[in-house]
C-alpha cells in the first residue's frame, strides 16, 4: 500500500514535471501598431545626412564568431573623424544597424542591450566563458530530464533559459523598446524559417506577419534561434496566432505576387511573407540563421536595394537622409584542409554531416559579399555617368540645365575575413579554428586584434573614411609577438 | 534599381507600396525617386489642400535609369 502511494506520487511529479515543461510561449498581437513594438523607426531617431550610416553584419562561427565581431566593435570604439563643423565624433556612434547570425548574435545582442559595460563585461561573460560545457552540463541534471521528455520542450529551450538568464539577464525586446531612442542600434538577430528555408528576422515587422507580440519576448530567444545549429539542437518553436487575424500585410506583398511582373527574389519573399497567415501554419519553427544567410548580409542588401524591406535604407536615400552609408562584414568562416582526395575511400558520415550542414552556408555568404560589393559598384557607376553626361552637356551646350544626379550617396562596403589576413601562418591558424562555443583565450585574443588589424587594412574602409574626413589615417596595429610565435610553432 | 519621378501640377507626398518617401518636388524640380524592380503601388496625398485626382497607381517600374526615370502622371485638384 505505502509502495503505492509512494509509486503514485513519483508517477504524479513525473507527469507534472514533464506535463508542464513547455518551451517560452510567444504572445499573441491584437492589432498592428507601426508607432509601437521593437521597429527601426521606433527606436532609432530619423537619421541625419551630415552623419554616416553605417550597418555592421556579424556572421556565424561560433565564440570564433563573437570574438571576431567583438573586436570591430573594440576598434571602431577608437575610431575618431573630424565632423565638417570640425568635432570629433567615434564612429561607434554612428552605428545604425547590426545584423546578426548564430555566433555574431551574442555579441550583437550583449552589445545593444549593455553598451555602457559592454567592452568590460562581454570577454569575460560569454568569450572566455566555456558555454558548450555548461549547455551540456545542463543535459546531465535529472530534472532537465523529465523537461525534455515532453514534446514541447527540448534542447534548444534549455539553451534559451541558460542564455536568458546567465548571458542576457531576462531582458526582452520590450525592454530594447523602452530605452531613450537612438541610444543603441538597431539590433536584426536573423534565424531560419526551416519550413519555407527563408530568413526569419527578430523584429516586430517579422511578429506582425505572425500576428505575435515581440515586447515580452526574451533577446535570448532570439539569439537561441540564430545559433540554433542543426543536429545539436532542435528547432526553436513560435506559435504563429493569424487566424485571431491582427491587420493587414505589409502593402508591397500584394504588387510583388506576380510571377512574370516582378524579380524572382522578390516574387519568392511576397510567398514567404504571405505564408505566415497559411491556414495550415499555426506554428513556425526555426533553427540558426546561417542556414539561409551566414553573414547576416542578406537584410541590411535588401534594405539598402529595396523599398520592401520594413527597414528600408533606401527610404532613407528617398528622403535624402542618407549621403554616406558604410557595411562592414565581419565573416569568421573558416577553410579547412582536408585529405579526403588522398585515399580512395570515401569521407565518413562525421565528414559528411559537416559539408552538408556547413557547405552550403559558406556558399551563399560568398554570394552575399559579392552582390553588395557589386551592388555600390553599380551605383557608384550610375552616379559617375550622369556626372560624366552634365560634363558632355556643359561642353557642347554650355546653356543647358544639367541633369540632376539622384545618387546622393557614397558607399563604402568592407569585408573582414580570415583569408585578407597577410600573415600564413596566423591565417592558417584562424581558418582552422574550430566552430564551438568555446574557444582558448589565445584563439579569442588573436580574434579581437586581427579584427582591428583587417579594418585598418581594408582599402575600402579607408576611403570610407576618408571620404568622410580627408585627414583620417588608419592606426598600425601589429599581432602581439607572443601569440604569433606561439601559433607559427605548432606543427 | 529603378528612378522615376512625379509629373503633378501640384507639389505632393509620395508614397511607394503604402510607404512615404518624401515631396514629390526637390525644389522647382521633380524629385527622383529610387525603388527595386517590379509592380509598384504609386500613390501621392496632395498638399496645400488639394485633393488628388488619382488613387494609387499599380505601375511596373523596369529598365529606367538616373537620366531618363519613369514618368508617373497625378493630378491635384
Amino acid at each position: 500500500m505505502c509502495l503505492t502511494l509512494r509509486f503514485k506520487i513519483v508517477l504524479w511529479a513525473v507527469l507534472t514535471l514533464t506535463g508542464c515543461s513547455h518551451y517560452a510561449v510567444n504572445p499573441a498581437l491584437k492589432n498592428i501598431d507601426p508607432s509601437s513594438g521593437y521597429r527601426y523607426g521606433v527606436v532609432r531617431p530619423m537619421p541625419s545626412p551630415d552623419k554616416p550610416f553605417v550597418i555592421l553584419a556579424f556572421s556565424g562561427g561560433g565564440t570564433r564568431a563573437a570574438a571576431f565581431s567583438y573586436g570591430l566593435l573594440k576598434e571602431l570604439k577608437t575610431i575618431e573623424y573630424t565632423t565638417r563643423e570640425g568635432k570629433k565624433r567615434q564612429l561607434l556612434d554612428d552605428v545604425e544597424i547590426i545584423s546578426s547570425v548564430s555566433g555574431g548574435s551574442f555579441t550583437s545582442a550583449y552589445y545593444t542591450l549593455f553598451p555602457d559595460r559592454f567592452f568590460d563585461e562581454f570577454p569575460k561573460q560569454v568569450l572566455h566563458r566555456n558555454i558548450e560545457k555548461d549547455l551540456i552540463g545542463l543535459l546531465f541534471r535529472p530534472q532537465n530530464w523529465f523537461r525534455l521528455a515532453s514534446k514541447d520542450f527540448s534542447r534548444i529551450d534549455l539553451a534559451e533559459e541558460y542564455y536568458n538568464e546567465t548571458l542576457f539577464q531576462g531582458k526582452t525586446f520590450g525592454d530594447l523598446v523602452s530605452k531613450p531612442k537612438g541610444n543603441t542600434p538597431f539590433l536584426v538577430l536573423n534565424a531560419t524559417d526551416i519550413s519555407i528555408t527563408h530568413r526569419f528576422e527578430f523584429t516586430q515587422d517579422q511578429f506582425d506577419l505572425l500576428c505575435s507580440d515581440l515586447s515580452t519576448v526574451s533577446i535570448a530567444k532570439g539569439v537561441a534561434a540564430s545559433s540554433n545549429f542543426p543536429v545539436a539542437f532542435a528547432p526553436l518553436t513560435l506559435n504563429n496566432y493569424h487566424q485571431k487575424g491582427c491587420g493587414p500585410l505589409p502593402g508591397w506583398i500584394d504588387p510583388a505576387l506576380s510571377l512574370s511582373a516582378n524579380p524572382d527574389r522578390r516574387y519568392f519573399d511576397a510567398l514567404a511573407a504571405m505564408s505566415y497567415r497559411d491556414k495550415e501554419r499555426e506554428f513556425c519553427h526555426l533553427l540558426d540563421g546561417g542556414l539561409s544567410d551566414n553573414l547576416g548580409l542578406r537584410g541590411p542588401f535588401d534594405a539598402v536595394t529595396t523599398t520592401d524591406s520594413a527597414w528600408s535604407i533606401l527610404k532613407q536615400a528617398n528622403l535624402k537622409k542618407l549621403k554616406t552609408l558604410m557595411i562592414i562584414a565581419v565573416n569568421a568562416k573558416t577553410t579547412k584542409h582536408h585529405d579526403w582526395d588522398k585515399k580512395s575511400d570515401p569521407p565518413g558520415i562525421k565528414a559528411v554531416l559537416g559539408v552538408v550542414t556547413g557547405g552550403p552556408m559558406d556558399d551563399v555568404s560568398l554570394d552575399s559579399v559579392d552582390m553588395t560589393d557589386n551592388h555600390f559598384s553599380y551605383m557608384k557607376q550610375l552616379s559617375d555617368t550622369v556626372d560624366a553626361c552634365n560634363t558632355v552637356l556643359h561642353e557642347k551646350c554650355p546653356e543647358a540645365t544639367p541633369v540632376k544626379n539622384p545618387i546622393g550617396t557614397n558607399f563604402s562596403f568592407s569585408e573582414l575575413s580570415f583569408e585578407r589576413v597577410k600573415d600564413p601562418c596566423v591565417r592558417r591558424y584562424l581558418q582552422e579554428l574550430p566552430t564551438s562555443l568555446a574557444l582558448d583565450a589565445e584563439a579569442v585574443e588573436l580574434l579581437i586584434v586581427t579584427a582591428a588589424q583587417l579594418l585598418n587594412q581594408s582599402e575600402d574602409f579607408i576611403k570610407g573614411m576618408q571620404a568622410l574626413d580627408p585627414n583620417w589615417k588608419p592606426r598600425t596595429i601589429t599581432l602581439p609577438e607572443h601569440l604569433v610565435k606561439d601559433i607559427c610553432k605548432r606543427p | 534599381m529603378e528612378f522615376f519621378k512625379i509629373i503633378c501640377p501640384g507639389k505632393g507626398n509620395v508614397f511607394i507600396d503604402g510607404i512615404f518617401q518624401g515631396e514629390s518636388m526637390d525644389g522647382t524640380d521633380p524629385k527622383i525617386f529610387q525603388c527595386n524592380t517590379g509592380v509598384h503601388d504609386i500613390s501621392m496625398d496632395c498638399l496645400d489642400g488639394k485633393i488628388c485626382g488619382e488613387p494609387a497607381q499599380r505601375i511596373r517600374i523596369e529598365h529606367t535609369n538616373p537620366i531618363f526615370p519613369m514618368e508617373v502622371i497625378f493630378t491635384c485638384v
